[in-house]
């Protein structure tokens, strides 16, 4: 038989438990007062649909792909993961004004981009909320800082540049994704038939809707 | 600095408070980091500098990157 002494007990248990799980998630989520400077790019010309080279000032972001393990190969990424991107350089960002855009740096490159950011949490820049994580980059066709609508890629590679470690931890160095050449079986991009390429369209508003109404026709059918 | 490594190869090289980062970009030369293409062939690295040079390796499945902190802290004296 169980006495109230006990209930009492496992109630204070219970409760202890419950606030040191609280307490490893709020620590967890924490982010860490550092400061990291974050360089990279892509010495490979990005494109649009077409395959035309994209026009100077188009926008990339660089994110991460949160709850994404970072030792999951982005050959195994699914949508979800892909839709996890979460950026913090670049328009549309959690760092908005850490603008990232392609330009023409001659000698073939003409619509290559590069990073050059120095993040400091003590003057209010933001980092991922966890470490690590496996960085990524997502391109878009447009050159407006208004990013909702444009077609877009993304990409990542399996590689230990592209992890961002703790910068808090002084021998951790700091991640320098970059894109080295068109040949690369470590890159994997979101739309995999098409790289390179802004290719991922996002549907009107109005394309939606009439789908939606043609869905609900369709149902309606006897 | 010399001409060794190749694009998976990055320099790093503490400047007192963090790391600067150098790679070899797609012209072949050493740049820093944050100006890929830049130049930094010539860069004199100081007597005594703390440097890190890593290979980009693989990290999915097994032959993914086994991270080992220092066994010491490089900035104690």
């Amino acid at each position: 038989m169980i006495s109230s002494n006990d209930h009492l007990k496992e109630q204070k248990i219970l409760k202890n438990i419950i606030k040191k799980s609280l307490a490893f998630v709020i620590l967890n989520s924490v982010t860490h007062a550092a400061s990291v400077s974050i360089g990279g790019g892509s010495f490979a010309n990005l494109l649009d649909a077409s395959g035309n080279d994209l026009p100077t000032g188009s926008q990339v972001q660089l994110g991460f792909f949160l709850g994404v393990a970072t030792s999951k190969s982005g050959d195994d990424y699914t949508s979800v993961d892909w839709d996890s991107f979460s950026p913090f350089l670049g328009v549309g960002s959690s760092n908005p004004d850490e603008v990232i855009g392609t330009f023409d740096a001659g000698g073939g490159f003409e619509s290559a981009f590069q990073i050059s950011s120095t993040l400091d949490t003590d003057l209010g820049d933001s980092l991922p909320l966890g470490f690590p994580v496996r960085l990524g980059f997502r391109i878009f066709d447009t050159t407006e800082s208004l990013i909702e609508g444009a077609a877009y890629n993304t990409v990542v590679r399996d590689v230990s540049t592209w992890v961002f470690n703790d910068p808090g931890i002084v021998t951790n160095q700091p991640p320098t994704p970059s894109i080295s050449g068109t040949d690369d079986p470590a890159m994997f991009w979101e739309d995999r038939a098409n790289p390179f390429r802004t290719s991922i369209a996002i549907p009107e508003a109005s394309s939606i809707i009439t789908l939606l109404l043609g869905a609900g026709l369709f149902a309606g059918r006897p | 600095m010399t001409a060794f490594g190749k694009v998976t190869t990055r320099l790093y090289i503490w400047n007192g408070s963090s790391w600067d980062a150098y790679l070899i970009n797609g012209f072949g030369n050493w740049a820093p980091a944050n100006n890929q293409f830049g130049n930094s062939n010539d860069l004199p690295i100081a007597a005594n500098a703390a440097i890190f040079v890593n290979r980009e390796t693989e990290v999915s499945g097994p032959e993914g990157i086994i991270a080992a902190p220092l066994p010491y802290d490089l900035l104690s004296e």
